[in-house]
């Protein structure tokens, strides 16, 4: 194939110019069409048809636009009518519009006919033939034609530009037994372009293909200048969705609808469109559009892949099975259902049924390779690396254009340098130099987050549940999804978790117990629901359960979400997950996960909590969130909506009352303004949270300290909530410290801390006036907290070890002066005496004995270690005379 | 009687002079005051230290600022190009062989045309014109430390046999500011550093608590890290040089030897000190349990030893 290949690169130099009829009459219909003017190219077309009734290649134009519009029963008339009257030239035409409704058998006799007939698109038809052999299962007849294709070009000169992307579609398919052939494929498609360089058929196809192979850009590329010219060309308005959801961004389903607009029966636009409303766990509109698709197309093996998808994900196991049974009559060896099903799986988060299915599918077909890569990432969430490893191998070697799994990979070359420890039910992986330091502490959290919440919700989590933290947030980010760039802090694929390291990011942007803590509810409510609870339900409960656990943990009110409440920009719960799977922008999707948290509230105030389990079981048992609503809380959606509304607006009356969101977008900060202004502003409006803000910071910038507190009070009082790093809270604390006011300092230190987790020197300061204040105890707790922030401050254990000492909290002092040593001190005898002293506190002995020798072995001078070893050693022993 | 010889020999020759350490810190320009008083601090906190906590003499302590007058009792002048050469001049006028030099350089440096710069009010000081001031000192142990951005600039054209030379970046192109210096100073200054527990921090000692200091410091920044010091020490001297001169135990072992009964005791802390020494060389070869109990008894014999001199000296 390789000889073949490159034959092919070299015999390629020439091609026909132009494959368009030369007859003047019909440029009009050729050039409105390919500009996307398709009601006047149609009406040019059949002026021009009504003159020329018997000239095939135009009618083959004609008819090649009315199946570009998916308008197939058209299609069909006018080609068969020429096919009636004995012209072999619209055979293939005739079999593509058969084919585009399912009609196989005739199709392929169609194809078979126009080849053997010698027509001068035989080439395109024996491509045709060999894609619709591929799609019933006949891989050998498939490739047979494929190769054929690759041979009849590789003899020939000046192909068309037609018969060019027919080669190209050829190399494309057998591109999966020789991953070079897709480069071939891109150099016929790009030799069809320059021989007809109006045609957007060759340009769509390279578009395709670049999307095909995961590279987006070059993808949009072609596409873009395939819509230059006509916006409306739906092949590529569909293939530009496609690559504007690979790459994340808003408008994707805007695209395929405008393509369904211009060719409502397009199967590939409405599978689409499918698939969108699944990944929004719109079950019933999936299974509408894969219905309409299937009307136009009953043996589209997409429409019905997603179908079964929409299917299987809906609970409808007998349909699922009817339908799945549909697809494999159709073709036995189609791995796409499955794949399409783990697929599915995977975006609703049910990674093992993903497993179980890509498994499925490369049974049916080894080469595979999408579902050799689903399976190996999807072993991996599940925590299993070897296997996961190995799948990952394959689709590689299949596949090696795949960045994720390259990506993935590359990773899992790094695993060597981390280490794995089982403790309990936890396995913990870390990287080796962090792993001494942050294991203690994950441990803790981990087992309290998951004793309360699986008490809570009454489900145990399956052991082992794998806890892994990544240092670098790109690795992070390759391990949730193949590649870098992702926005969020951790992930849970049930029980196996992963979330980016405090070194991962600069310190006070997050707390990773928190985050922690927020993976391990979703273990909790994955597991309980079966995998099956919405995104929105699943992420606010893990936010509630944050804010459950301490105070200031958890997202909370902020200006923009006041913003949303009061322009009416809030989702309502039948369209929540789109806050998440397709936000508008970066804020919507911190709103979500706060309303999405209140309404998980609201749950709780009017139905109790056992409500909230009720909902998790039901999704379980496979209902419906509508279904639910009514079962669990006895009402509809919009019901709920309205009464939510009310809630937030009863809620946050006082914020509502106090912040005009429309004056101060919180996009659009204001204008600087003088100071003077600002304070005038504020005096004339008591009532206005940012008026009286910015007044008070005003006069602190200006060391007006007396008259900035005023107005930080007031703000205060207005939005007490508000934990931005200049919060009135936080200002006035600081002021009330560099008053020595520690008293006041702790009150609006524990003021702003009950709304903000990751304000690190506030910890330290609230900790510090504790002490100050002679309760130790809370200072300790604070410090603690701080931990949560950024643990690898060697000061904040050193204060906490000072602090446990004199509480007599021994263990404490242990776990200071462990974590002390784990951060690699420069004078590490120091730290191993300390340590040891701690140990002698704790009524360990041994311990202490086997520390403090480490100690004197760094350092045999050490005289407090050889005090400590001696006391030590006469404790343990009879008295020792000194040496002889 | 052959002691009694050795001692009066000793004695005899009490006279010769023992080595003694020497500071000259130079803080050059802030050009701003952030730096200013950054560099001042640092200067004023090294020369301070040098004659209090760490016991050189107030003659062989120099320190030249930006601003002299914001300390007169510790500055001695201001950190112009010839006041450093004054100095220096001055410096080996004074010292005798032997002794231990240290030159300290705190603030801003440059490299522009592959040349460093370090920089002070007026002309600032090239490497070369360095290297040609220290060429004199070929008797003592020269300790030359620059913590200047791009000072690594400087350290080619500064090393040299007996000289140890240290900076806070690799090499010229390293040229934002640093954290270095604060750690070094502070390593040099205060206890976290002495991590072999003798009493006092030797130049290894300080550059390796100064770049764990400065990785971390980074780290905890979430920063690229712009700054890797540089450490050019040819002859090994940098485990073994003090800015400190003796350690308060080796000091009182020195002036005690004349008592038998302490000098007995000495001699046998030196012995259980070889015998851990050769033990902890030989860690390797034993098998663990074996190596931790031999270690155990020797410590535990050493703690013993240090206990009878303390109450030796104690009944004195």
């Amino acid at each position: 194939m390789t000889a073949r290949t490159s034959g092919l690169a070299l015999v390629l130099a020439t091609a026909t110019a132009n494959a368009w009829p030369a007859e003047a009459p019909l440029r009009p219909a050729i050039v409105a069409a390919r500009g996307g003017r398709y009601d006047e190219a149609i009406a040019a077309f059949e002026a021009w048809a009504g003159e020329n009734p018997d000239e095939p290649r135009g009618h083959r134009s004609w008819v090649k636009t009315l199946l570009e519009l998916g308008r197939y029963a058209e299609a069909e008339r006018v080609s068969r009518r020429l096919v009636d009257a004995g012209s072999p030239e619209l055979l293939n035409v005739l079999g593509e519009s058969l084919a585009a409704v399912g009609k196989l058998d005739a199709a392929d006799a169609i194809f078979s006919r126009a080849i053997a007939a010698g027509a001068t698109d035989a080439l395109v038809a024996r491509a045709n033939r060999g894609l619709l052999r591929e799609r019933r299962g006949d891989q050998s007849g498939a490739e047979a034609d494929y190769k054929a294709l690759i041979a009849a070009y590789n003899a020939r000169d000046g192909l068309s530009a037609e018969e060019l992307v027919a080669v190209g579609e050829a190399c494309r398919q057998l591109g999966a037994g020789d991953p070079q052939l897709y480069k071939d494929a891109l150099r016929a498609f790009d030799q069809a372009a320059d021989a007809d360089p109006g045609d957007p058929s060759p340009r769509t196809a390279r578009g395709s293909l670049y999307l095909a192979k995961y590279d987006s850009v070059s993808a949009r590329e072609a596409l873009k200048a395939v819509l230059e010219r006509n916006p409306q060309h739906p092949g590529a308005l569909l293939a530009m969705a496609r690559a504007m959801d690979f790459d994340g961004e808003r408008g994707a389903l805007a695209l395929a609808a405008e393509a369904l607009r211009v060719a409502p029966n397009r199967i590939e636009a409405r599978v689409y469109v499918a698939e969108a409303r699944l990944e929004m766990e719109s079950y019933d509109e999936a299974i509408a559009e894969a219905e309409r698709a299937l009307d136009t197309d009953p043996s589209s093996l997409e429409a019905l892949s997603v179908l079964a998808g929409a299917l299987y994900l809906k609970g409808e196991d007998a349909a699922f099975a009817t339908t799945r049974d549909r697809v494999l009559a159709l073709n036995p060896r189609y791995a796409d259902l499955y794949n399409t099903l783990a697929e599915l799986c995977v975006r609703n988060r049910l990674y093992r049924k993903a497993v179980e299915f890509a498994s499925e599918a490369v049974r049916l077909d080894p080469r595979s390779w999408r579902g050799h890569a689903t399976l190996g990432v999807n072993r991996l969430r599940l925590g299993a690396i070897d296997t996961g490893r190995a799948s990952l191998e394959t689709a590689f070697a299949g596949d090696p254009y795949n960045v994720w799994t390259k990506n993935t990979l590359d990773l899992l070359d790094t695993f060597k340098r981390y280490e794995t420890r089982r403790v309990g039910r936890l396995e913990l992986f870390v990287r080796g130099e962090e792993a001494a330091l942050l294991q203690p502490y994950l441990v803790a959290y981990a087992n309290e987050a998951l004793e309360k919440l699986e008490a809570r919700y009454g489900h145990r989590v399956e052991a082992p549940v794998r806890v892994e933290v990544f240092p670098s947030h790109a690795d992070f980010s390759v391990r949730t999804v193949g590649l870098a760039g992702l926005g969020a802090l951790g992930v849970c694929f049930g029980n196996v978790v992963a979330l980016d390291s405090p070194s991962a990011r600069p310190r006070g942007s997050f707390n990773w117990a928190s985050t922690l803590w927020h993976e391990l509810a979703h273990s909790v409510t994955l597991g309980l629901s079966d995998h099956r609870v919405p995104r929105w339900l699943t992420e606010g409960i893990s936010v509630r359960e944050e804010r459950r656990a301490r105070p200031g943990w958890g997202d909370d009110v902020s200006l923009d979400f006041i913003a949303a409440l009061e322009t009416g920009k809030l989702l309502p719960i039948a369209g929540l997950n789109d806050g998440f799977v397709r936000p508008e922008g970066p804020e919507q999707v911190a709103r979500s996960y706060y309303q999405a948290s209140l309404v998980v509230e609201l749950v709780e105030r009017d139905h109790g909590f056992e409500a909230v389990p009720r909902l998790l079981r039901g999704y379980r048992d496979r209902h419906s969130t509508e279904e639910l609503f009514a079962s669990v809380l006895g009402t509809s959606l919009e019901r709920f909506d309205a009464r939510f509304a009310a809630y937030l607006r009863e809620r946050f009356s006082h914020v509502l009352a106090a912040v005009n969101a429309a004056e101060h977008p919180p996009e659009a900060p204001a204008r600087r303004r003088h100071r003077d202004e600002l304070v005038a502003t504020a005096d004339a409006a008591t009532g206005d949270f940012l008026a009286q803000l910015a007044a008070g910071k005003a006069l602190i910038e200006n060391r007006q300290p007396a008259a900035a507190r005023p107005y930080l009070r007031r703000a205060l009082a207005l939005f007490p909530e508000y934990a931005e790093d200049d919060s009135p809270s936080w200002l006035l604390a600081q002021l009330d410290l560099e008053g020595k006011d520690a008293a006041a300092a702790r009150g609006h230190l524990e003021a702003f801390l009950a709304f903000n987790e990751t304000n690190f020197d506030a910890h330290q300061r609230l900790a510090s006036v504790h002490e100050q204040l002679g309760d130790r105890a809370a200072a300790a707790r604070w410090l603690e907290r701080a931990l949560c922030i950024a643990p690898s401050d060697p000061a904040v254990h050193l204060r906490l070890a000072e602090l446990y000492d004199a509480l007599g909290d021994t263990a404490g002092l242990v776990r200071a002066r462990r974590s002390v040593l784990d951060l690699a001190p420069v004078d590490r005898p120091e730290a191993l005496y300390q340590l040891a002293r701690a140990y002698q506190q704790a009524g360990d002995a041994a311990e202490a004995r086997r520390v403090v020798l480490q100690a004197l072995e760094l350092a045999p001078r050490f005289r407090r270690a050889q005090t400590l070893l001696l006391e030590l050693h006469r404790a343990q022993t009879a008295p020792v005379g000194g040496p002889s | 009687m052959r002691a009694a010889l050795a001692i009066a020999t000793l004695l005899a020759a009490a006279p010769a002079k023992a080595a003694e350490g020497h500071l000259l810190v130079v803080a050059g320009i802030g050009g701003d005051p952030q730096h200013r008083d950054l560099f001042h601090e640092q200067a004023v906190a090294l020369a301070s230290a040098a004659q209090t906590r760490l016991g050189l003499l107030h003659d062989n302590v120099a320190c030249l600022t930006e601003n002299p007058e914001r300390d007169p009792s510790t500055i001695d002048g201001r950190s112009s190009l010839e006041n450093v050469a004054a100095e220096l001049a001055k410096l080996k006028a004074r010292v005798g062989p032997g002794d231990r030099v240290f030159l300290v350089l705190i603030g801003h440096g440059s490299f522009a045309e592959r040349e460093g710069r370090f920089n002070l009010p007026g002309p600032d000081l090239a490497p070369a014109q360095l290297a040609e001031w220290l060429a004199p000192f070929h008797e003592q142990e020269v300790v030359v430390i620059s913590t200047a951005s791009a000072s690594g600039a400087f350290a080619d054209a500064l090393k040299a046999p007996g000289r140890v030379v240290v900076t806070a970046t690799k090499s010229g192109q390293e040229r934002n500011q640093t954290v270095f210096g604060e750690h070094f100073v502070a390593a040099l200054t205060g206890q976290g550093a002495d991590v072999d527990k003798d009493g006092r921090v030797s130049v290894l000692e300080a550059y390796e608590y100064a770049t764990r200091e400065v990785a971390r410091f980074y780290e905890s920044e979430t920063r690229l890290q712009t700054e890797h010091a540089r450490l050019e020490d040819g002859d090994g001297l940098a485990r073994s040089t003090f800015l400190q001169g003796e350690s308060r135990e080796t000091a009182a072992e020195g002036k005690e030897s004349n008592d038998p009964a302490l000098a007995s005791l000495y001699a046998a802390r030196r012995d259980l000190e070889r015998q851990i020494e050769a033990l902890r060389a030989s860690k390797d070869t034993l098998a663990p349990e074996g190596y931790t109990r031999q270690l155990e008894a020797l410590l535990v014999m050493l703690a013993l030893q240090n206990e009878s001199i303390d109450n030796a000296r104690r009944a004195k």
